[in-house]
């Protein structure tokens, strides 16, 4: 019964209770002076003085010091591994679909660490046989990296490395680029010319954001709309993003939808 | 807000997208079927037959007499959701509590100070979410979690594994708090499931659950009518910047998602589900 959480046993409990009471005794019969402490803690008429027991200043501290400086060590092994447990979960994804830093970082290891394997098999990469796989591990690397804030002069080395001419590697950067710099219309071009080349498959959200807003100037608002997911995906708090989506919805005469947009960006300003 | 129409006979299709995925994982990890019906029935004797009388006894069920408004908006998503109206008791609290709990015959119970500080809208919000976990079965996965966690630690105190080179305590310690991850990672996940049903049953408004959401997490009124919600989800980039596996087991073993995640993730849903109608 006792097995299925009804309670301790008493064989338990009086097993626990032993223990500790022998510990206790054991620290206090190797502690120097506390054998003798009733002979020197009597009074004067030879009366007991007190309770001896908890007398700090006649203790020993060094049986106690000892014991706790073992039990520091192994306290430290048991916290690290109760908390190295995370690492059995490594691969869980996480909660959450917007983009964490976090979880790229994984990524970009795990493309570098494939990529490494595919290259020592194969050596150069113009003469691979499989060509196609190392473009499109490299084209994964490209876009986390760009995903990661400062990480355009990364890509770049990458691109100057491998000798790259992919979609990603001429049109997205020069995107991301143009949109760093402020030039909106060469982001914008940039941004269609990337999305044509790579067959309408888009995983980065600030070229899918520009590819919304030029398909949107030209009519084309429900593939924009289906364009916009990805950023709204990546980004839910992008204000930027929704007040696009506001536009979208309200040209396809989605009104409830707009309402929906409306609402979300009143909170986010 | 006038909402499209919507099927919530479908409401499945509402759930996290890695829900099933993560029960899988949760009943795979409850040793077998057999133990699992032994954990559900040690509820049902035990647990259930000790709390349910304190909650007919401590607290104001709600009826079409007592709380008649509450009343309704229980037989409303009853209809809805096509279940059977649970049982739903007012408890005094100082927190923003709302709960289902039980198991074949479920109840909801929602503290005094929910009642006091929600709007009519938000309260439709919480108590949605609560008929989601019932709808969806979360009731019966999350006393499997409480009684199987319990079980780990009456059974370190008795059991003794002799020639194992850790003391028993410790490597129950360590099952335990593997087990705490697994089912803390699904209890978070059937929390985002609510909140992405329970936003569909409120039609979409957005605004009284986020509200509502801010009042919980931040547990006062006050603090949450004075948040910013741009500078509080920006709050994620300074989470997700703690690396070492302390700091992640920390954000794992977290049985509710941090309220940031939280709200990103709705309004993320509710962006998308709307893009789809």
């Amino acid at each position: 019964m006792a097995l299925f959480g009804i309670g301790k046993s008493d064989n338990a409990e009086s097993r626990e209770n032993s223990s500790i009471l022998d510990l206790g005794k054991k620290i206090l019969k190797d502690a120097p002076g506390i054998g003798n402490r009733e002979k020197e803690r009597t009074d004067d008429n030879g009366n007991d003085d007190g309770d001896t027991f908890f007398d700090i200043k006649s203790a020993s501290q060094k049986p106690v010091k000892m014991a706790l400086k073992g039990s520091g060590l192994l306290l430290r092994k048991v916290y690290e591994a109760r908390i190295n447990v995370v690492n059995e979960f490594s691969d869980i994804k996480p909660d959450w679909y917007f983009i964490d830093i976090d979880t790229i970082k994984t990524k970009i290891r795990k493309i570098e660490v494939e990529l490494k394997n595919e290259l020592k098999s194969n050596g150069k990469v113009k003469e691979s046989r499989r060509l196609k796989k190392l473009n499109r591990l490299l084209e994964e690397l490209l876009v986390c990296n760009a995903l990661m804030d400062d990480n355009l002069d990364k890509c770049y080395e990458i691109v100057e490395e491998y000798d790259l001419s992919t979609p990603f590697a001429i049109h997205g950067l020069n995107c991301l680029q143009a949109a760093r710099d402020g030039i909106k219309d060469k982001a914008s071009t940039q941004a269609m010319l990337y999305y044509q080349a790579n067959n309408k498959e888009i995983e980065h959200p600030i070229i899918a954001l520009f590819v919304a807003m030029a398909l949107c100037e030209n009519g084309a608002h429900e593939e924009a709309l289906g364009v916009m997911k990805i950023v709204v995906k990546c980004y839910p708090d992008s204000v930027e993003g929704h007040k696009l989506l506001h536009k979208i919805h309200l040209a396809l005469g989605n009104n409830d939808a707009a309402q929906l947009e409306e609402a979300i960006i009143s909170l986010l300003n | 807000m006038a909402a499209k129409a919507m099927t919530l006979k479908d409401i499945t299709g509402y759930i996290h997208p890695q829900e099933s995925d993560i029960t899988e994982r949760l009943y795979d990890n409850l040793v077998s079927e057999e133990y699992c019906n032994q954990l559900l029935e040690n509820y049902k004797l035990f647990t259930l037959e000790t709390e349910l009388p304190d909650y007919i006894g401590k607290c104001l069920e709600v009826n079409d007499r007592q709380f008649p408004e509450i009343h309704s908006i229980i037989i409303e998503f009853s209809d809805l959701l096509e279940i059977k109206p649970p049982k739903v008791y007012i408890f005094e609290s100082y927190y923003f509590n709302t709960s289902a709990e039980g198991l074949d015959n479920p109840w909801i119970q929602i503290s005094t100070k929910s009642l006091e500080n929600f709007g009519e809208e938000e309260l439709r919000f919480v108590i949605a979410r609560e008929f989601a976990h019932i709808k969806l079965g979360h009731l019966k996965w999350e006393v499997l979690c409480e009684q199987f966690a319990k079980n780990i630690e009456t059974a370190s105190d008795i059991i003794g594994i002799p020639g194992f080179p850790t003391t028993s305590k410790q490597l129950f310690e360590i099952y335990a708090d593997r087990f705490t991850l697994i089912s803390a990672n699904w209890n978070r996940i059937s929390e985002y499931s609510a909140d992405r049903c329970a936003l569909a049953i409120c039609k979409w408004n957005i605004k009284s659950a986020v509200s509502a959401i801010l009042k919980q997490i931040l547990n006062s009124s006050v603090l949450a009518q004075n948040v910013n919600l741009q500078s509080f989800l920006n709050q994620t980039d300074a989470l997700m910047s703690f690396t070492t596996n302390a700091a992640k087991y920390t954000r794992m073993d977290e049985m509710s998602p941090y309220g940031p995640f939280r709200l990103k993730e709705l309004i993320a849903f509710a962006s998308i589900e709307n893009m789809n109608l």
